[in-house]
């Protein structure tokens, strides 16, 4: 979800309140405050260590304060060379969503299936998400999208589980849809014009990403009583 | 004979191509009966309505012969789920389309009709493979089920929209079988309200000749119509639809429908006259400024100027038409009417276009609108209003009001008091008002107001433009339409024409116009870049400050908002990068507009950071702090601390700033004052041999 956020900049203007189950942000890289809305909104948050431009945003998208997105505004970014630190970025990224949606949502229920992609809805992302469930004052937190992502790995563990039981027939079926849903997940990586070793690359990298993401959301996520599963990266820019 | 692959294509593509028209015709009855059940499926859509061969079950010609669905009656117009199901199953029935006839033909075909909001996306992504689409607004009490019941209001909107797209076509130069085939049946449905042409072509007042001609089409495949494409033949079928318009009209009685005076200078203000016939709208005036504006678009280049004074709407396309009836491509076009909403400095939201080609241009300054209009314009100020109360309710539920208390029986004078949004304000007053006929006064307007004023206590903020070349060519075709106030009409050939009436009208301010035609020469044409240094910081606001004010006839603004200035802190949290920081602090010294301090706080442990930034210090204004707390919101907030000026611009270590990053920073923030947060766009910086994960960078995070 955060990149598809990343990915509606290249329209530019103003950025929408607020997106079913996400979050209108800027990263720290590019962030730019008038000091005036400071008293309004307040400080950085010192508790959320990381994905602290997230939380700010988030307060600024709350209060009446436009944010806009201007595509002059061009800036370079050295990315992460190794794979090691480029999957410690996003734990630190994906350890502190939870704290952000839990401090702004606290006492929901949302979830959402993914519908379209960037093809169908290309600078709507909030609009390729459909709402399966909305509640409010609940106990606990709990924001899901459901992704090809998330299917393929509970499909994964349910048939491990059959398989353990000892139940083949529903470990095989289990196994095959969940291989399905691996290949709807992996197809944006293959592309047209990248070629297979490319490909390799990128899925490989890309579910090493989104794992470490999705493992980081999970675990902080139920440390604060709060079950957030968003997918990170789901389309090619 | 030899043929060409191309027409060969073409040919094939043809849905009335003998060997292949069954399978088209399958799909395309297929697309349209999938359509029907998917929006049928859908329990908030009450009905809607299709022209064309899928109306006349007949198909002869794919998709160029559907002119419209209308989707209509959505109940919970902000239902996301409601809304984005209409949506999916519009785009997946389009999505058939492809298949259906030469895409030369398609040019001018679908109408997709939604309420708000779906539709400029539609017609980003579809525009180039498809179609081209219109946005028909929804309207209640009209159903398919039921043919009966469709109102005279409904039907005159759609020959209304026939015959602009005929008009529209006609510059086009679209003198070809298919398309005055399907124009033609579709307005003898909409005439007799029949499925079956044929028979209605004997019912109707036509001479002889003119019914042959018209069996003609029929009975022909339409590649055989206008064989040789002569001009000849498509004026015939243009005078031949014209009078079908007429007798249109005649029958279902238009012109006895009430009329009503308006005066004008030019239907300026659309929403407030929705306020006083409706009685309904939340809408005050000093909050809003809207203007719906009769475009002058694509102008033929014979004219200059051109004096409509005494005619009426008929004689004046018949005059500018036939002049050069032989290109068939002088048709001016006095059918778009917009919805345009502003707010004080932010600029424009949407321009809400629908054809409408009926009003009344015969007095100078009194339009005698028909009611069919006035309830048009109702129409689509309700739905600019559903809009933007959309907008207001997800707006914070705390922010304050500063608008509200401005208006009353003299707005115009209360706001030249506040300073800020005198502007279009001001204006909002000297626009529309009805005339004592229409039996509600602008009296009764302004006395509804305040105490609809006191319950609305927020302010709206609306959202801007996309692009400054939308702004700037909504603001030019506002000073076209300011020039066509006056009793004459004046024609711009061109945008350059434009500036220089501007620059005559306005000499004082004929470098910045000059500044402004090259701004925009460089949106639009891509000229050469180095423009950008050039402006201004507050070249947006100041345009369009000046823009209201010659538009609605306030008072220009002051030469000093060109130079208005913000001062800019550049804070950058670093940590054990010197190398990088380096290069980042040199491409600060590379800005073209300096921030007024930089401030570094360093948390690394050793002192090379340091050291790094010492070679700086003659170049910038530095300023360095050293804080080793391990935690990056606490040296954020330290540099907001630290940092003194009225924008805190955030950056890292590993970026590199464009030159103009700086005074972008500013120019954003000048455009509003309710911007609160400005972010840019990345490009990831590569090494030469892309290593794995740089690739991943490039393809999945821009």
């Amino acid at each position: 979800m955060l990149i598809d956020i990343l990915v509606k900049s290249r329209k530019g203007g103003c950025l929408a309140k607020e997106m079913p189950g996400s979050l209108s942000f800027f990263s720290n890289n590019t962030l730019s405050i008038r000091r005036s809305i400071l008293d309004d909104i307040g400080n950085y948050d010192e508790d959320c260590h990381r994905s602290e431009d997230v939380e700010i945003c988030a307060r600024i998208a709350r209060s009446d304060w436009m944010m806009f997105l201007a595509t002059d505004m061009i800036f370079q970014h050295r990315p992460r060379t190794n794979l090691k630190a480029l999957m410690k970025q996003w734990w630190g990224y994906g350890e502190y969503i939870p704290y952000v949606f839990q401090k702004h949502n606290a006492g929901q229920w949302e979830i959402f299936y993914q519908r379209g992609d960037a093809s169908t809805e290309p600078f709507a992302p909030g609009l390729r998400y459909r709402k399966l469930l909305y509640l409010e004052r609940m106990p606990l937190t709990v924001c899901v999208f459901i992704t090809p992502f998330l299917i393929c790995h509970l499909l994964l563990l349910a048939s491990i589980v059959a398989f353990t039981l000892g139940w083949n027939l529903s470990g095989t079926i289990f196994s095959t849809l969940s291989l399905l849903a691996f290949f709807a997940y992996m197809q944006p990586d293959f592309q047209k014009k990248t070629g297979i070793v490319r490909g390799l690359q990128l899925m490989y990298i890309r579910y090493l990403v989104n794992l470490s993401f999705f493992v980081a959301q999970l675990i902080s996520g139920l440390r604060i009583g709060t079950l957030y599963i968003a997918p990170v990266i789901s389309e090619r820019v | 004979m030899s043929v060409s692959r191309q027409e060969v294509k073409s040919l094939i593509a043809r849905s009335d191509y003998a060997p292949f028209s069954w399978l088209y015709a399958l799909i395309y009855w297929l697309g349209m009966a999938y359509l029907t059940y998917r929006l049928k499926s859908i329990k908030a859509v009450h009905g809607f309505y299709t022209t064309g061969s899928f109306a006349l079950k007949d198909l002869c010609h794919g998709i160029s012969d559907v002119d419209y669905f209308v989707v209509i009656g959505i109940e919970q117009r902000d239902d996301v789920v409601v809304r984005s199901a209409i949506d999916l199953a519009l785009k997946d029935a389009i999505c058939l389309f492809p298949f259906l006839g030469p895409p030369s033909e398609r040019v001018q075909s679908v109408v997709v009709v939604d309420d708000n909001g779906k539709f400029d996306n539609l017609n980003f992504f579809y525009r180039s493979q498809t179609c081209s689409f219109k946005k028909v607004f929804a309207r209640d009490n009209f159903r398919i089920n039921k043919p009966e019941n469709v109102d005279h209001l409904a039907i005159l909107s759609e020959l209304n929209i026939l015959v602009s797209s005929v008009i529209k076509a006609l510059r086009l130069r679209r003198d070809n079988g298919y398309f005055w085939k399907s124009k033609l049946r579709s307005l003898l449905v909409l005439l007799a309200n029949q499925s079956n042409p044929g028979s209605v072509i004997n019912d109707l007042e036509l001479t002889d000749s003119e019914k042959t001609v018209l069996l003609e089409y029929w009975s022909k495949p339409n590649h055989l119509l206008f064989q040789g494409h002569s001009p000849a033949t498509a004026a015939r079928a243009y005078s031949l639809f014209f009078k079908l318009v007429d007798l249109a009209i005649s029958r279902r009685g238009f012109d006895s429908l009430d009329e009503k005076n308006v005066v004008v200078n030019l239907a300026r203000n659309s929403v407030f006259i929705a306020n006083q016939l409706t009685h309904c709208a939340p809408f005050t005036k000093s909050e809003y400024s809207s203007g719906g504006l009769v475009l002058l678009d694509d102008l033929p280049q014979e004219f200059n100027t051109v004096n409509l004074d005494g005619l009426s709407y008929d004689e004046a396309v018949s005059l500018l038409t036939d002049t050069r009836h032989d290109q068939l491509e002088c048709v001016v076009h006095i059918n778009k009417f917009a919805l345009r909403l502003t707010n004080d400095d932010t600029g424009i939201t949407d321009c809400y276009m629908a054809p409408f080609a009926f009003h009344d241009l015969s007095k100078s300054e009194t339009v005698t609108f028909k009611e069919v209009f006035l309830n048009r314009l109702v129409e689509e100020a309700k739905v600019a209003l559903t809009e933007l109360q959309r907008e207001l309710v997800t707006s914070s539920e705390s922010s304050t009001s500063t608008n509200t208390s401005n208006h009353g029986t003299s707005g115009g004078d209360s706001c030249k008091n506040s300073s800020n949004c005198s502007l279009i304000s001001h204006s909002t007053n000297s626009g529309i008002s009805t005339e004592s006929s229409t039996s509600r006064g602008t009296d009764s307007g302004a006395t509804d107001n305040p105490a609809l004023g006191n319950r609305r206590t927020r302010t709206p903020y609306l959202l801007l433009v996309e692009n400054d070349l939308k702004m700037l060519n909504a603001f030019l075709s506002g000073y076209r339409l300011s020039k066509v106030s006056k009793e004459k009409i004046v024609l711009f050939r061109s945008i350059g024409e434009v500036f220089s009436d501007l620059k005559f009208s306005y000499p004082d301010h004929s470098s910045y116009l000059d500044l402004l035609k090259r701004y925009y020469d460089y949106l639009a044409h891509g000229a050469p870049a180095e423009i950008i240094g050039m402006l201004p910081s507050n070249f947006f606001g100041y345009t369009t400050k000046f823009f209201c004010a010659v538009i609605f006839g306030g008072q220009l603004p002051h030469r000093e908002l060109l130079r208005l200035k913000l001062s800019i802190s550049l804070c950058i949290c670093t940590k054990d990068r010197p190398t990088m920081l380096a290069s980042l602090l040199n491409s600060v010294i590379r800005q073209t507009r300096a921030p007024e301090e930089v401030v570094i706080i360093d948390n690394s442990p050793s002192e090379e950071t340091f050291f790094a930034v010492q070679r700086f210090v003659g170049d910038l204004p530095i300023k360095y702090v050293r804080d080793l707390r391990p935690s990056i919101p606490a040296l954020r907030n330290r540099a907001i601390y630290e940092s003194s000026g009225q924008i805190i611009s955030f950056t890292d270590d590993d970026c590199v700033l464009d030159p103009q990053y700086i005074a972008h920073v500013e120019r954003t923030f000048l455009r509003s004052r309710r911007i609160g947060a400005v972010g840019g766009v990345m490009k990831h910086l590569t090494s030469q041999q892309f290593s794995p994960t740089e690739l991943f960078h490039s393809e999945y995070l821009g």
